[in-house]
């Protein structure tokens, strides 16, 4: 996969004397490089769902709010308790069905470099707890590897993870940017997740993100490093003979991951708000992705008619049960009722489901 | 500005110069009657272009009213040679925007001339206000393709019975799907919002099966619902409605089918409604009945005990 590589770096003021700023302009040298005001960076680009080019600009700058967030999972659906690091907005993988499409509003990809300010914010938060374990993810708001070439920010949160008793660190992607993984000091607290999906799903909605092949010998190569696999399949996008494409790669999944090694699998169907549909149509109107049968959802989202999501979940987790009974499968953002209707159980409630996710995190891996 | 006033051979307008027109489907009759009985108060304003024909900046209609009535030559007001097309064309828009409302596809011609000369944010922010347009991208993308619509479609959005949010959906349309989509909808008269809902059903199904929006607006369900004598108007809509929202959603409508038929088997009293979650998302249902004392409350509840036990009613909630 072509790494990231920017046509322009815009560096705020207040950013600009800071470590990680200087390291990835060093990086990046012959790069035209423009300063701006504090906050001007920002403003200057186009609204929600603007094209990324082929040399897209990176924006170095401070993160002025928090860099640790609760996930702002649905009230209506079971959440699994989820937190958030933003060191980086935006993603230039420009997946058909991503909801940063509707969330963002500039186009540029942005790395917020004043990272011992995050460190002091996430000291403060381990050292105060009010939860018994974290789960840490920075694949919210953008792909967790897509700029590691650039930032190295693995070789900084790899470690600080290693040391702290109440936190893991998820990274999830869809890159095979892995390189700076090796020979750090993870100590099992740092899962590495990759999204997959069907073949056809990833040749025609995810054509900037590796290949799946590429997925998935990223993930065991990371395997050998001794890091734990997470997966999710998220979303699954429906399609008259789905389960033809979808099974062989959960095949391919467990010819080259020992279940030993698996945290997690996550399913959650295509689900989408509905200011998403305007702008999927808009930029990429040769998608089929939203012409299925959706209904509104509890929380506003459209989502598959609810038969055809529990088909969906159900069929996945009897193949991921066939290739390995032990494996933790869980449902993103769904209903108990579906839970039942396709998984035969469902966890009673949102700590229940944290729980489980917490207990999954330390998988034996020896 | 000054202008040359004279008197010029109608002959000498080049009325097929539509550069600065901004009419369209107008009735001329009025004005003709006022000047065959009061003549010309306003007369044309023209440019003059090299080939040395006169071009219309305003005053087309009276222009054309004048060679109906067999005018031979009428006063008009001549802007100096140099005068630019922009500034031309300003004239025209500002003397038509200060004395009458455009009508829907006269704001398309006026927004789509006004974009070889401005910016979209400018004409967004300075000229949709005089067009009596919310000052919004959306709207400019609304109109902005109505003119480019036949002739027929375009009657029919000024006649009301195509919305202006449905026109610019049709505009962007291969012309066989636009001509069976604006036909079906002219034909059933529906109300916006279900031409919206129309819209979207035709055109979301043909991506899903892969044909046109013309096959499935001549399928021979669909034309047969149109060629039955004993429907109405509405009943048509409503049917053709039907059919189309079952295509878009097959999954969902025959559950709804489903449930139906169960809840008729069931014989509830005819005041009460049971209905399921909305798109069978989730398990609440809701059952509403009513009473006009706690006598009546109790009895209606007690009747309704005993129905539980129905298995029908059982299977209705919980399957």
């Amino acid at each position: 996969m072509k790494r990231f590589h920017p046509g322009r770096i815009i560096v705020e003021e207040a950013a600009a004397h800071l470590p990680l700023t200087q390291t990835i302009i060093g990086r990046l040298t012959g790069v035209p490089l423009d300063y701006v005001s504090d906050d001007a960076g920002g403003s200057s680009g186009m609204g929600p769902g603007g094209e990324f080019g082929d040399e897209p600009s990176l924006l170095l700058c401070r993160n002025r709010g928090r860099f640790f967030e609760p996930c702002p999972c649905t009230k209506h659906y079971l959440g699994c308790g989820y937190t958030i690091l933003n060191f980086a907005a935006n993603c230039h993988l420009n997946c058909t069905y991503c909801i940063l499409q509707a969330y963002l509003n500039n186009p540029h990809m942005v790395v917020y470099t004043n990272s011992r300010e995050m460190f002091r914010e996430l000291d403060d938060v381990f050292n105060h707890p009010v939860k018994k374990l974290y789960r840490v993810g920075t694949g919210e708001y953008t792909d967790s590897l897509i700029l590691d070439h650039l930032t190295s920010f693995t070789g900084l949160v790899v470690p600080y993870f290693r040391n702290r008793k109440n936190a893991y660190l998820e990274l999830k992607t869809k890159t095979d940017n892995i390189d700076n993984l090796e020979g750090l000091d993870h100590g099992g607290k740092t899962i590495v997740s990759w999204s997959l999906n069907a073949e056809p799903v990833v040749r025609g909605e995810e054509r900037h993100a590796c290949s799946l092949e590429e997925r998935i010998n990223a993930a065991r190569r990371c395997q050998g490093w001794g890091y734990a696999i997470g997966f999710h399949f998220d979303p699954l996008i429906y399609y008259p003979g789905w389960e033809r494409d979808y099974r062989p790669v959960i095949e391919k999944v467990f010819q080259a991951i020992d279940p030993a090694s698996l945290c997690w699998i996550s399913l959650g169907c295509f689900r989408f708000m509905p200011k998403l549909k305007p702008i999927i149509m808009k930029r990429y109107p040769e998608s089929r992705i939203l012409y299925q049968e959706f209904i509104r959802g509890h929380d506003g989202k459209m989502r598959y008619f609810q038969p055809i999501r529990i088909e969906m979940y159900r069929k996945m987790a009897e193949w991921i049960r066939g290739a390995s009974r032990k494996t933790f499968i869980y449902l993103c953002m769904e209903s108990k009722e579906v839970w039942e209707r396709s998984l035969g159980c469902a966890p009673l409630s949102n700590q229940d489901l944290s729980s489980r996710l917490d207990a999954a995190c330390s998988v034996r891996r020896d | 500005m000054h202008h040359l006033t004279r008197p010029v051979h109608l002959e000498a307008i080049d009325r097929n110069d539509t550069q600065f027109l901004l009419s369209y489907g107008y009735n001329l009759a009025p004005l003709r009657e006022s000047i065959s009985r009061i003549g010309v108060l306003n007369p044309p304003l023209l440019r003059q272009k090299g080939d040395g024909a006169y071009q219309i900046i305003c005053g087309y209609k009276r222009v054309h009213a004048l060679r109906e009535l067999g005018s031979a030559s009428t006063p008009c007001a001549i802007v100096a040679p140099a005068t630019g097309n922009e500034e031309s064309f300003l004239l025209s828009f500002f003397d038509n925007v200060s004395h009458r409302e455009f009508n829907p596809i006269e704001k398309s011609m006026a927004i789509n001339k006004l974009l070889s000369y401005f910016s979209e944010e400018r004409i967004v922010r300075d000229f949709l206000p005089l067009l009596q347009l919310q000052p919004h991208r959306t709207q400019l993308e609304s109109f902005k393709p109505l003119s480019s619509l036949a002739h027929a479609v375009k009657g029919a959005v000024l006649a009301g019975t195509i919305d202006v949010r449905t026109a610019s959906k049709l505009a962007l349309l291969d012309p066989e799907s636009r001509e069976a989509c604006s036909t079906l909808i002219a034909a059933l008269r529906l109300s916006e919002s279900k031409q919206a809902a129309l819209m979207e059903y035709v055109s979301e199904s043909a991506l899903r099966e892969n044909i046109s929006i013309a096959a499935i607006i001549s399928s021979p369900r669909l034309q047969s619902v149109l060629a039955d004598e004993r429907l109405n108007l509405p009943q048509k809509g409503d049917a053709v409605m039907g059919l189309l929202r079952r295509r878009r959603f097959p999954q969902l409508t025959a559950k709804e089918g489903e449930f139906a038929e169960r809840l008729k088997r069931l014989r509830l009293p005819p005041d009460v409604c049971l209905k399921h979650p909305a798109f069978f998302e989730g398990s609440r249902h809701a059952l509403t009945f009513h009473f006009s004392s706690v006598k009546a409350l109790r009895e209606r509840l007690h009747d309704f005990d005993s129905r539980l036990s129905d298995p029908g009613l059982v299977a209705l909630l919980e399957g």
